[in-house]
């Protein structure tokens, strides 16, 4: 017979997703996913309940009052399913914060949140997925539970043995409470769209937390390939990453990588670096940039393009 | 109906008729009544050799004379009006008790066949009597060669004859027969390799040496036992009626697009679930998913019965478990296949990755080429397991996407080696279930390869660049690449060359150039003069020397005249060993021989104490 692993229990999870033209039918396949993780998370006694929140930086609201109670009626295992329309584009670190602040109202109003699960609109969980996600906050250190993502797995490293990882992607990961509040959400006014999950996972790390990748929590993630196999990021994504960038080094006070940066990005022939390294320059003549930390190095880690070491490239 | 007098003979219709009705009902007695009985050829048979009264009915006045001048009872009948033919009948029969009932090639003449056949199973209850039909078989080859080259030649008689007016093939008439309350107890057709309408003989479809009837042949032979059969007899047992009959098609009512067709031992649960996780985030939804349990123990099959148990309601509702016990690697692929019921079939093992777009991919490539064979774009990657402190059994991705495999099919590069993983590959399933091209159970590796070749010759194969999957490759841990052995991969190899050699080759439009290009090089590289081709023959005798030259060498080695006292010890025990006629032995007998030498005791020992000293070594010492 082989052995069970004992479940873990973590209590009211909350799930914060943040919409942009996603697809309607796409929407309601991941909700699918989620109402079922849920129910055998339940089931299995790993959370007391589950709620499912999205806010909406669409130009136009992608659900209709009708779509919203139909997905509730529909997904029975979800304790409440909440819908704000932000009439702006937030981006993810401001859509983010938004949301929280609205869990903070509804814990006044007497919800109680235990842990939030931070995931893209367009992420499938697996059925054991939030099972396999709390397991280890059993060790009371633990800040961050990341899943793994299918079918690309994210190369950064992780420890075999512990899963102790340098940061944990939000495209899905289980976050608690107690640490967002202490951390004060995400930085939304250095981070747009990317590298908001890697300086939240960094802080909570210089807190003394740990950020755990649970290979076991699978998530389907739809990415796509390009001929060679190669990941294929969008001229957008490209743009918001190479911005991130420099804002990650300068505020965990590697300005020599900042310097090689805008170098780099000043001197490119590709259009959308020439513009990161100008909103860089004009955010430093605003005083618009964070404030620098982790002047000791203790847990920034750039390598080459990445925040931590890669298991191999994509 | 005209008059036919066909005369009785042992090996035509006739002939196997009476065969059947001794075989199955020596010692029955009572009345035979011959439905549609012409000139009735059997009567003397059915009266000396049965023992039975004989009672003919026919609509022809002729045919009833030249009974009844022979001294057998004759009846007028209308079959086209069954409920007279009835009431005809009874009365002739007359309270008798029916021993049994023919209807020889008769049913083809008629438009009340179900009708009828209907009735006389009604009748044949209350008398346990069994019925012998005969129909000519328009499946025939030399009908259907023919007709797919459009040619439909009627005649006067025979397979074609110009007054039938329903055809028979040997499902068809299995239908007609269930729908009417008959079951198949026994079955003696005949047989024609030429029959009335092979003609005109030299027809390509028709004549035996041509390229065409050659490929024609493969593929019909495939299908089923009949494309020699010229007359379908049979014997059939009333009973309750089931089916639809022979208008009927339920199989081209709605199916999904795709048949996904999982294999598993259970031994890779994590993985399953992802399997399951990619299926369910599909784009596209229109697919149903077979997973093949093989050989699962109770827990293992507890434990794939929870992952499918856990997926949500819409998912769960598409996934069948099929359990088969018994097969190699191979059988499942058949079973899955054969319960599939999608217009496509894939492969999808319990290790593999598809991207969201799989499905989605496949079913664009089939609106735009259907029929073919679908394949999409794939890349290889490595993959180790992973068990953390506190998850349960995962796997961890090692290694870079590894766009390995060419990103559109060549057929003449996949006859060297398959470089298409099944994730990549959709199947239309009719190739299956109508052309039978099955897996081969003999291979035990390599199986999917000899399929895509005999699919991909028949279907074609479209490609799309799009890559839809990964192709899991395992380090630290099992595999088909661990699991089977060189020799093993080897010979099945050898065993699809030899396939192939033994069937013509059907390549896709633009092969010749290529084929051209490579003799033409094939040639320079050879000092520009014509050299001897490759050839089958060449090749099977430079792979038999090869295994020759290893069996001798294995006999002649110093651990294995080490371990002759197991020899002998067997040899007194009643199993003689003898040095074998190498030189006599062919391809299979070879490898079949190696094989045993490999699993056999004293090559177990012969290793085991190579292992043990280094100064005894295996590899053999030439005579």
């Amino acid at each position: 017979m082989k052995k069970k692993i004992p479940i873990n229990k973590v209590g009211h999870v909350r799930i914060h997703s943040v919409l942009y033209g996603n697809e309607l039918d796409r929407i309601l396949t991941t909700i699918r996913h989620l109402n079922r993780a849920a129910d055998l998370a339940i089931g299995a006694g790993a959370v007391a309940s589950v709620t499912l929140v999205y806010g909406d930086s669409s130009p136009t609201p992608t659900f209709s009052k009708d779509d919203i109670e139909s997905i509730r009626a529909q997904s029975p295992a979800l304790a409440c399913v909440d819908y704000l329309f932000f009439d702006s584009n937030l981006g993810s670190a401001k859509g983010h914060n938004a949301l929280l602040a609205y869990a903070d109202e509804m814990t006044e109003a007497g919800t109680v949140t235990d842990h939030v699960l931070i995931m893209n609109p367009d992420v499938m969980l697996a059925p054991d997925a939030l099972i396999e996600l709390v397991r280890p906050f059993q060790d009371p250190l633990t800040g961050i539970v990341e899943a793994r993502q299918l079918p690309i797995e994210h190369p950064k490293d992780y420890d075999k043995s512990t899963g102790e990882t340098g940061w944990a992607t939000t495209a899905c990961a289980l976050i608690r409470m107690d640490v967002l509040h202490k951390l004060s959400g995400f930085d939304s006014e250095s981070f747009f769209l990317y590298c908001d999950d890697v300086d939240f996972s960094w802080r909570a790390r210089l807190n003394g937390y740990k950020v755990i990748y649970q290979p076991s929590a699978a998530v389907f993630h739809d990415k796509r390939l390009g001929p060679q196999g190669q990941w294929a990021p969008t001229s957008s994504e490209r743009y918001y990453s190479a911005e991130a960038a420099l804002l990650m080094a300068y505020k965990y006070s590697r300005l020599d990588i900042v310097e090689r940066l805008l170098k780099t990005f000043a001197t490119s022939t590709e259009s959308h670096l020439n513009k990161a390294a100008e909103s860089y320059i004009q955010r430093k003549k605003d005083g618009r940039l964070p404030e620098a930390i982790d002047a000791a190095g203790k847990v920034a880690h750039f390598e080459g393009d990445f925040y931590t070491k890669h298991r191999f490239g994509l | 109906m005209s008059l036919y007098q066909n005369p009785y003979h042992h090996d035509n219709v006739y002939g196997h008729v009476i065969a059947l009705l001794k075989q199955h009902t020596a010692g029955a007695s009572g009345v035979h009544i011959d439905i549609g009985c012409n000139v009735a050829a059997i009567a003397e048979h059915v009266r000396d050799d049965l023992h039975r009264e004989y009672i003919g009915f026919d609509i022809d006045g002729e045919a009833l004379s030249i009974l009844s001048k022979r001294g057998f009872a004759g009846h007028h009948i209308d079959l086209s009006d069954v409920a007279s033919a009835k009431t005809v009948i009874e009365a002739a029969v007359y309270g008798s008790k029916i021993a049994s009932i023919t209807i020889i090639d008769t049913l083809e003449h008629i438009t009340t066949g179900p009708q009828l056949l209907s009735m006389l199973s009604e009748l044949a209850k209350s008398h346990g009597a069994p019925l012998v039909s005969s129909v000519p078989n328009v499946a025939h080859r030399d009908v259907g060669f023919k007709l797919a080259l459009g040619k439909w030649d009627y005649t006067t008689a025979g397979l074609l004859d110009h007054t039938h007016v329903h055809l028979f093939t040997d499902t068809g008439l299995r239908k007609v027969m269930r729908l009417a309350g008959w079951h198949q107890i026994a079955a003696y057709d005949v047989l024609l390799a030429k029959s009335d309408q092979h003609f005109p003989p030299h027809h390509p479809a028709v004549a035996s040496a041509s390229a065409l009837h050659g490929l024609l042949t493969s593929l019909r032979d495939a299908v089923d036992d009949h494309a020699q059969t010229n007359q379908l007899v049979r014997m059939w047992l009333p009973g309750p009626s089931s089916g639809e009959g022979d208008i009927a098609h339920p199989e081209c009512d709605k199916s999904p697009f795709l048949s996904v067709v999982t294999r598993t031992q259970g031994r890779r649960i994590d993985t399953l679930r992802d399997v399951l996780l990619c299926l369910s985030a599909q784009t596209d939804q229109d697919f149903e998913l077979c997973i093949i349990g093989h050989k699962l123990n109770s827990e293992d099959r507890l434990a794939v019965e929870r992952i499918i148990e856990n997926t949500h309601l819409e998912m769960r509702e598409r996934i069948r478990l099929i359990k088969v016990d018994s097969g190699n690697r191979t059988h499942p692929l058949n079973v899955g296949f054969r319960e599939a019921r999608g217009e496509y079939v894939a492969i999808l093992d319990d290790d593999d990755i598809v991207l969201g777009h799989w499905v989605e991919e496949f079913k664009k490539l089939a609106t735009k080429t259907p029929g073919a064979v679908l394949r999409a774009g794939n890349v290889a990657q490595l993959w180790r397991p992973v068990k953390t402190a506190y998850g349960t059994q995962s796997v961890r991705a090692v290694g870079s996407m590894d766009a390995c495999f060419p990103l559109t099919f060549d057929h003449l590069n996949h006859l060297v080696e398959n470089a298409s993983p099944p994730v990549s590959l959709a199947f239309p399933r009719s190739a299956y279930a109508d052309l039978c091209i099955v897996f081969d159970e003999t291979l035990t590796t390599t199986e999917d390869w000899d399929f895509l070749l005999r699919t991909a010759a028949v279907c074609g194969v479209a490609s799309a660049k799009e890559i839809t999957s990964i192709y899991r490759r395992w380090d630290q841990a099992e595999s088909s690449y661990t699991v089977h052995s060189q020799e093993e991969w080897l010979s099945n190899h050898h065993a699809i060359w030899r396939k192939l050699d033994s069937l013509p080759l059907l390549l896709g439009p633009g092969s010749a150039t290529r084929i051209r290009q490579l003799v033409a090089d094939y040639n320079a590289r050879h000092f520009g003069t014509h050299q001897v081709l490759p050839h089958p023959d060449i090749e099977a005798e430079r792979y038999e020397n090869a295994m020759r030259e290893d069996i001798h060498n294995l006999l002649q080695s110093r651990g294995w005249r080490f371990t002759s006292p197991i020899r002998f010890v067997a040899a007194l025990l009643g199993r003689p060993n003898k040095y074998p006629m190498l030189w006599a032995m062919r391809g299979v007998e070879l490898e079949q021989y190696k094989k045993i030498l490999l699993g056999s005791f004293s090559y177990r020992v012969a290793k085991k104490l190579r292992r043990f000293s280094a100064h005894l070594p295996i590899k053999a010492t030439k005579a």
